[in-house]
């Protein structure tokens, strides 16, 4: 059976099923006959969940702290307010907070 | 044809270094997670090598580099850091699941590293592909040596490339 041909980097390549159920099997894939449409990856519990593309993607976060230091000055007040509302001359409040950033890789051979 | 001349850095343990100059690389074919698929994995820059093989358990008991030059034809190198391959990429994996499914089979990866691993070795058998390169993400280096954070909004990235064969590496050199 041949499907789709492609033409990445301008050459046309068949690919055929009967050689990409081999190379599968080759790897250690499990292939089984189902006629559901639908292909499945095992989760962190090892339990069988049906595949789409977008679990491929690397989602490892990392925890970093980051620091927000916030400056407020009061050194000109608007006419009408309250004095309750003034601040200090001079205030630092620094706040933390986790951020993720990108995904990380670790892996390499 | 034009050919392309890469150079790119190999993180190993001493003790493989002689083999791997005068004898070529091994090519591990049972491990199903790697990231490009099976092949020969360099990195482009000679410090994410380093950091690389001082950080992991594999070698970082003896760390070793050994720098390779790769000579590849313009067809059989594919570039995942440009946009249209990217994309050309996305569609061809989901293609070669849907016709699986038409024929009537299912397939179950143990994780996504299989996943990923499995549709770059189909793609790279299929097309004759013989290096992939592709830019990852990764603090790894930044963190190791104790960059600070960039000012600028850029993010620190590694370059890695795979090799599928042994004789396009035209030369190796240890590096350290």
């Amino acid at each position: 059976m041949l499907i789709k041909s492609y033409a990445l980097k301008g050459g046309i390549d068949m690919l055929n099923i009967e050689e990409i159920l081999k190379m599968s099997k080759e790897m250690g894939i499990n292939i089984s006959n189902d006629t559901s449409r639908k292909h499945y990856i095992l989760n962190e519990k090892g339990k069988k969940i049906e595949f789409t593309t977008d679990m491929i993607m690397e989602k490892k976060e990392e925890r970093t702290i980051n620091k927000i230091k916030v400056k407020v000055f009061n050194n000109k007040k608007p006419r009408g307010y309250s004095n309750s509302y003034n601040l200090s001359n001079y205030i630092e409040a620094y706040g933390q907070r986790q951020v993720s950033l990108n995904n990380s890789m670790v892996n390499a051979a | 044809m034009k050919r392309l001349e890469i150079k790119g850095f190999h993180a190993t343990l001493k003790e493989n270094t002689n083999s791997i100059i005068t004898e070529g690389f091994n090519i591990n074919k049972e491990r199903c997670n790697d990231w490009l698929g099976h092949g020969i994995y360099l990195f482009q820059y000679k410090i994410d090598a380093d950091t690389w093989a001082n950080g992991t358990h594999y070698c970082k008991s003896s760390p070793s580099i050994i720098e390779c030059f790769v000579e590849v034809e313009d067809d059989k190198y594919l570039d995942l850091d440009n946009p249209e391959n990217l994309n050309n990429y996305d569609s061809y994996y989901n293609d070669l699941l849907n016709s699986l499914s038409e024929g009537g089979k299912s397939l179950t990866f143990k994780d996504k590293h299989e996943a990923r691993c499995w549709g770059l070795n189909i793609y790279k058998k299929e097309n004759n592909i013989d290096v992939i390169k592709y830019t990852f993400t990764n603090n790894r280096t930044k963190n190791a040596m104790k960059y600070e954070n960039t000012k600028f909004g850029y993010k620190y990235n590694e370059v890695q490339i795979c090799v599928s064969r042994n004789d396009i590496i035209v030369d190796k050199k240890l590096c350290s």
